[in-house]
């Protein structure tokens, strides 16, 4: 099963509301993932695990070797179906 | 209010600046056993660190720091009565006016993450937020609480 890691500065609050609602989002087109949640600190012992990392502070620069997604559309609600589409564009390439 | 699944405290007032808003409902969740005293310090430094002000309008910010400093998950709801400038959590370089500050305080281990998807959901909905901003601050609770039970 395909893993992303949803990563926010510190405090799991703003990466546990992405992490869910990109959940759903897949859940409702019949997508299955497993999310992680991380902050920034954890990130680099995690990233080897995953194929994707969503960020909530999309003006960090990540060099994981993995794709990054800025995950902010998610949090506003503006953009947030251009991100999913974009998530499982990602996703089914691999 | 444990029927949505979290504590939440309302707090309606003023602010010179996102600090003194920050520090409005970090007192409230202090001395109502919620948090630990590091939290305000630690939620200002994030902040400054990775700002959350949400280009929503009203605007919405939802400043909270590591769960260390938590002892019990609450949620904060602060309405500002006049805006207060706080920086883009997709740019800091810009600010942007805030009405409703939501200062979240999660423990860990916890199981808020479906009551948290809900809402930021809710505040997404500027139907839902611009008649929170027009109603009294009894109406903003009963409101609040009924968007929280609806699915």
């Amino acid at each position: 099963m395909k893993r992303i890691i949803v990563a926010c500065g510190s405090g799991v609050a703003t990466s546990t509301m992405v992490a869910e609602l990109l959940k759903n989002a897949l859940a409702k087109r019949n997508i299955q993932v497993e999310i992680k949640i991380a902050d920034f600190k954890s990130l680099s012992s995690l990233a080897s695990t995953a194929h994707l990392l969503v960020s909530i502070a999309p003006y960090e620069k990540f060099n994981y070797g993995i794709p990054v997604v800025n995950g902010i559309p998610l949090l506003t609600g503006v953009g947030a179906e251009g991100t999913v589409d974009e998530v499982v564009k990602i996703l089914s390439a691999k | 209010m444990n029927e949505i699944g979290i504590d939440v405290k309302f707090l309606e007032g003023k602010a010179v600046d996102y600090e003194q808003a920050i520090r409005l409902c970090a007192d409230c969740l202090l001395q109502t056993g919620y948090i630990k005293d590091s939290f305000v310090d630690a939620c200002l430094e994030r902040e400054q660190q990775f700002p959350t002000g949400l280009p929503l309008n009203p605007g919405v910010a939802i400043p909270h720091a590591d769960s260390v400093h938590v002892k019990k998950s609450c949620l904060c709801l602060l309405r500002l009565t006049e805006p207060v400038q706080f920086r883009r959590i997709d740019n800091p370089e810009q600010k942007i006016d805030i009405t409703f500050v939501i200062c979240i305080a999660i423990a860990i281990p916890n199981n808020h993450n479906v009551v948290l998807a809900h809402l930021i959901k809710a505040f997404q909905d500027n139907t839902f937020t611009l008649e929170l901003e027009s109603s009294s601050p009894e109406e903003v609770v009963a409101l609040f609480k009924a968007r929280m039970l609806t699915n």
